[in-house]
């Protein structure tokens, strides 16, 4: 066998790539079961933009160690299947968030090309709006369209019985959508930072 | 190991080609019927979910606020006609009974999809799933990922558990400084993570796996037995789509 055949016969990942890659999936899983669990329990509000901000750290730590495509979305498809093995059952709407912050963080990385701070912070930033957006795109999924209409009546009803404009209502949304960028971004560059950082002392 | 489950439970495995024929005619079905017919879709999956997967019918739980939620908002809320075949017009002109139909149709959608997509979890079996995003991806380290991933969970909730304990120790966790005790928390624990990660890279070279030694594993593939019962769900699924298309028309 020639080398270029061993070469196209040869995995993607290095053994090193692999292993990094599982090492920062295992981290994500313990923090989703772990850490989201009990945040859960607690109904803590924004429970998911915290969960999602190590997620984002974690990912572009993990696209630093191994700058090659499909890194983050073979650990975010692991960290799925793990979260679906976790002793709580098969709960779909966090494996679903979980496979789709990958995949963003993924495409914003392939067309970015390599990690700066710029692709971080909006590969962060579009992973919050995706918490934010979450529910708004798995419950039409799971129960069907007629629950867009459902929303709209509500938003109408709720603004109505508290005396307020429903244009308000849009206001507050977008206020939360705001500071949702927000934190994405300001975790964007901290696991950029942090991801250079670790470079370096591995390289020593 | 307390938070991951390894076995399969109450749930017998079929393979996973019987488990995604399954899955995908319970996803047809559960978006593409209506009304009466859904009926349909939900007499399947809880058919197969009672032969194959009891322990499916536990992961409802996750519908129990929202399903109530939704079937009272729609009653209270719908106001728009809605007559869906087979029920009286009589029945549905009655008022808050269009909604409550409304209601009750998402609500049997969504318990057909967590159904569908849980019994293909909990049916299927790992190694074959593993093997068979092998396949697809072209790469042969998917199923070494997921299993050492699998693995190091309790190592990193122990070392994750230390650094929390000696943080809250030199006074970190209090409200004046819980966010930089956090994000100590994580860059310690990441890089603990890491450094261990040269040490698991030598040790799967030293057992051949990596670009020379990669050979194929025999304890990954479809199994055979199954091979009867994938027929049989295969077939199952297609009469079942069939007919609720037909009953459509």
């Amino acid at each position: 066998m020639t080398d270029l055949q061993k070469e196209k016969r040869a995995p993607r990942f290095s053994t090193r790539d692999a292993v990094y890659i599982a090492v920062l999936a295992a981290m994500w899983a313990v923090s989703e079961t772990v850490l989201g669990g009990q945040l859960h329990a607690l109904n803590i509000p924004f429970s998911g933009v915290v969960l999602t901000a190590i997620a984002v750290f974690l990912m572009i730590t993990c696209r630093s160690l191994v700058p090659k495509i499909g890194s983050i979305l073979v650990m975010g498809i692991v960290v799925a299947l793990l979260r679906i093995l976790s002793i709580g059952g098969v709960i779909l709407s966090p494996t679903i968030a979980i496979i789709m912050q990958a995949l963003l963080l993924e495409l914003t990385m392939i067309l970015s090309r390599r990690v700066t701070a710029l692709s971080s912070s909006i590969g962060g930033m579009l992973a919050e709006f995706w918490t934010f957006f979450h529910p708004f795109i798995v419950q039409p999924l799971l129960f069907g369209l007629p629950m867009l209409t459902i929303y709209q009546k509500t938003i109408i009803s709720g603004s109505q019985i508290l005396g307020i404009n429903p244009a308000n209502v849009l206001v507050i949304l977008a206020v939360l959508l705001i500071i949702h960028g927000i934190v994405g971004i300001v975790t964007g560059i901290v696991g950029w930072r942090f991801s250079t950082r670790v470079m370096e002392i591995l390289r020593r | 190991m307390a938070l991951f489950n390894k076995g399969y439970g109450d749930s017998k495995a079929i393979g996973v080609f019987g488990a995604l024929s399954f899955l995908t005619g319970a996803l047809v079905l559960a978006t593409a019927m209506t009304g009466i017919r859904l009926l349909l879709a939900l007499a399947y999956v809880v058919g197969v979910c009672v032969l194959f997967s009891r322990d499916s019918f536990r992961d409802l739980r996750q519908l129990t606020k929202l399903v109530p939620m939704v079937i009272v908002v729609s009653a209270l809320l719908w106001r728009e006609e809605y007559q869906p075949t087979m029920v009286p017009a009589i029945v549905s002109s009655i008022p808050f009974i269009s909604g409550l139909l409304v209601g009750v149709e998402m609500s049997i959608r969504a318990v057909v999809m967590v159904l569908a997509i849980s019994a293909f979890v909990r049916t299927v079996k790992f190694t074959e799933l593993c093997y068979l995003l092998e396949r697809v991806s072209k790469s042969r380290t998917f199923s070494f990922i997921f299993g050492l991933a699998f693995n190091l969970i309790p190592y990193l909730e122990r070392i994750a558990r230390d650094t929390m304990s000696s943080i809250r120790l030199r006074g970190g966790f209090r409200m004046r400084n819980l966010a930089s005790s956090v994000r100590h928390m994580l860059s310690s624990t990441t890089l603990n993570a890491l450094a261990k990660c040269d040490d698991i890279s030598y040790a799967a070279e030293a057992r051949a796996f990596g670009l020379g030694g990669v050979r194929p594993n025999h304890n990954l593939g479809y199994h055979q037995n199954g091979l009867s019962i994938d027929l049989v769900i295969l077939t199952a699924t297609a009469i079942v789509v069939a007919l609720a298309f037909t009953l459509r028309g």
